[in-house]
């Protein structure tokens, strides 16, 4: 203050003083080598902060995407229910003609695959999302300085809007079928919270490797195809497959959302749990991997 | 401008290094991202380049006071944009620290954050939101955006990948610098845009600065820095060259780009042509320097006084026909004159070799300028050499009540003003008015 008085006396002009309430809200940040390594607690700290402060952000790339999506195409909002029923075409199909032989499943065949696809569809193209989304954000990364945690979770956003558009295909499914659905279904949202856990989790991880290396972006959709076979989406689980089912921390959700349509629990609880587990410790593990080193992504991005 | 003693950014002995190879540098990030989630083999680490890596900043400090506007020159790669990345946060230095009290905006990358398929009035609340305005915050500032950006309803509402550069630019620019920053971080965008525009940034930066927002600036327009920033800092190869007033550090830079051109061309041989091949070159440049009307070697010329330029020439015997043609470019490369000649045998009656000199009227707006010289055997430009030795700058005349813009001044001759302003003798009345240049030849 002292200063700026004298300044005023100097060059004898009033100068505007900027308001105080302005001054005192000023935060102070330090950018230093080491000043996202092993912060231990605090980090934790920070990044509910970040999570908490950037919901906004994270709520407009999200309508960014979305409504960005589909505006240059003719049948916009049907493409992301078009993939599905093509699958699910495919199969019922294969499975009419005997080519496949999958008996024995609670709800009839097509509504089957269609309820599997739609769970199956909100890790895979959560995924595939999240894992191109720092890469497609090119110029936005290396040149502005805002959390990048929003890009991957405004992605994953997409596949939880799709998803909702599926659920409704689901119950249309039901409608036509004449099938009433047990009241559990209302409780698959819920059961399905760590899955988006996990795949954020997941795509958070990936998300810095694809920023690395591209092979990332690749890999994902070549596994992702394989992946949804070895899970119990177009035929049923069953014991038999036992390592393989513990090993894949997506089957117990699909398995379980098939459990709530049509029983009113959950067959398998032992695997669910231990998937739910899973979920929260990757998404943990990813969410922080990423805070700590999303600078070093922006290099080379 | 109120330049206040507290410091809202300091800069402290930092350095970053960058690898530019692809492949090594997915190697060393992998390295990096290891280190910094477990936390072990630290410093040591960043503090070395490893094979392939170098420092794109090294030792670099600075102070940034409030309102304060901090120039930044320097060649291309010099460091500048880097060091306005790690002053933004976007990346992290490898040595060093950086401080920064509030709210910090960055015209980087103007428009970066658009997404070319919605709509201008859409991107604006996107865009408003990646820089850390609120979605309210955006709602009030909004009219005067669009107000600041000069776009029209119906350009409003089209995508944004339908717009011109310039209006994707505006468009951008009025985002950012209606988040209200504390510092605001330019990089070479005041350079597009329509001259309308240019203006009003330039208004609205000025604007900003009486509010308190301090400035850093790079730009390749020294002009630009001399006129908005205090002080300055010349970066080279990621080191500090100069740094104090902007005035004094543009000065420097002039000289090491004078000195890199006079050391590039000592390396290159003279531009051949058929007269060299013959034997000995009939005129050969080997040096320039301008001077003013006094004869001091001078890197800033004042508008309307006369300037010269010494040429230092070699040449075997006299030389007795041919021409001496000066140029003119803008610091943009824009050509401005290139038919300003001297006709040996009608000018001048023969060159030796030694000094020959070319006066000339400074005509030139203020700005930056490059002079060069060609000598050649006949108006169809037979090349015998050419010399482009002098970057120099204008300063406004200090007589002049306007402030100057444009290109140069339209030299009117003050000794046939009032000719050409008397009426013609037969008319009382003239209506409809007859414009001012038919009067004179009326008259």
């Amino acid at each position: 203050m002292d200063a700026m008085e004298s300044a005023q006396q100097n060059i004898g002009v009033a100068i505007p003083l900027r308001p105080p309430a302005r001054a005192g809200e000023r935060a102070i940040t330090l950018y230093t080598p080491d000043d996202r390594i092993g912060m231990g607690l605090r980090a934790w700290r920070d990044m509910v902060r970040e999570l908490v402060d950037s919901r906004e952000l994270t709520w407009r790339l999200f309508l960014r995407d979305f409504s960005a999506r589909y505006r240059q195409s003719i049948l916009g909002y049907v493409w992301a229910v078009v993939p599905v029923l093509l699958t699910v075409a495919t199969f019922t199909w294969l499975n009419r003609s005997s080519v496949l032989a999958i008996r024995g499943t609670a709800l009839p065949y097509p509504l089957f695959v269609l309820l599997g696809m739609t769970v199956w569809q909100l890790f895979a193209s959560g995924l595939t999302g999240a894992t191109q989304s720092l890469v497609n954000a090119g110029s936005l990364i290396t040149k502005i300085n805002f959390p990048r945690e929003t890009l991957v979770l405004a992605a994953f956003g997409q596949s939880v809007f799709e998803f909702a558009i599926r659920a409704a295909l689901v119950a249309a499914g039901f409608a036509l079928w004449r099938i009433a659905p047990s009241w559990t279904i209302l409780l698959i949202p819920a059961a399905l919270i760590p899955l988006c856990l996990f795949t954020m989790g997941l795509g958070y991880l990936l998300a810095l490797v694809n920023g690395v290396m591209r092979d990332a972006g690749q890999l994902v959709t070549f596994l992702l195809t394989f992946w949804m076979f070895l899970t119990p989406v177009v035929y049923p689980a069953s014991a038999r497959h036992g390592l393989l089912q513990a090993l894949n921390p997506v089957g117990p959700f699909v398995t379980a959302s098939q459990d709530l349509a049509t029983r009113h629990t959950i067959s398998q609880p032992a695997p669910y749990a231990l998937a739910c587990a899973i979920g929260v410790a990757v998404f943990l593990f990813g969410w922080r991997v990423f805070h700590l080193t999303e600078t070093r992504i922006a290099e080379r991005v | 401008m109120p330049v206040d003693s507290e410091i809202v950014a300091s800069v402290d002995a930092v350095a970053k290094k960058f690898c530019r190879s692809l492949k090594r540098g997915m190697l060393y990030t992998t390295q990096d991202v290891v280190r910094d989630t477990f936390g072990f083999g630290g410093a040591a680490v960043a503090a070395r380049c490893r094979p392939g890596e170098f420092w794109a900043l090294d030792g670099v400090s600075m102070e940034l006071r409030r309102g304060e506007c901090f120039g930044l020159i320097g060649v291309n790669g010099a460091g500048k944009s880097t060091l306005l990345k790690l002053l933004n946060g976007i990346i992290r230095p490898d040595r060093g620290r950086i401080e920064i009290s509030g709210r910090v905006g960055a015209l980087i990358e103007v428009g970066a954050g658009f997404h070319p398929m919605l709509t201008g009035r859409e991107n604006i609340y996107v865009n408003g939101a990646i820089l850390g305005m609120t979605r309210r915050e955006t709602d009030r500032k909004f009219d005067e955006i669009v107000a600041f950006s000069g776009l029209d309803g119906s350009v409003l509402d089209a995508p944004v990948k339908s717009y011109s550069s310039g209006m994707y630019v505006r468009l951008g620019f009025a985002v950012a610098v209606h988040t209200e920053p504390d510092v605001l971080l330019v990089d070479e965008v005041l350079s597009v845009g329509d001259i309308r525009f240019i203006g009003q940034c330039r208004k609205k930066i000025a604007e900003l600065r009486r509010n308190g927002t301090s400035m850093i600036l790079v730009s390749h327009s020294l002009s630009l820095i001399e006129e908005t920033c205090e002080r300055a800092m010349l970066l080279s190869a990621g080191r500090i060259a100069a740094e104090g007033p902007a005035r004094s550090v543009t000065t420097a830079f002039r000289k090491l780009v004078t000195a890199g051109e006079l050391h590039e061309r000592a390396g290159t041989e003279p531009a051949t042509s058929g007269e060299e091949r013959a034997g000995e070159p009939l005129l050969r440049f080997v040096s320039g320097t301008l001077r003013d009307v006094e004869g001091r070697p001078a890197e800033r010329l004042r508008m309307g006084e006369t300037a010269v330029l010494d040429l230092l020439v070699a040449a075997p015997g006299p030389v007795t026909s041919g021409y001496f043609c000066l140029w003119l470019m803008r610091e943009n490369d824009e050509q401005i004159t290139g038919v300003g000649y001297v006709e040996v045998g009608r000018d001048v009656p023969a060159v030796c070799a030694g000094s020959l000199k070319i006066p000339f009227r400074v005509q030139m707006m203020p700005g930056d300028y490059r002079l060069g010289v060609t000598f050649s055997t006949d108006g169809r430009y037979h090349l015998v050499d050419q010399f482009e030795p002098c970057g120099f700058g204008v300063e406004p005349r200090p007589d002049n009540p306007f402030e100057p813009s444009g290109v140069f001044e339209l030299d009117i001759i003050p000794a046939q003003t009032p000719a050409i302003l008397r009426p013609a003798p037969e008319a009382t009345t003239i209506w409809p008015p007859v414009p001012a240049a038919h009067i004179g030849t009326m008259g």
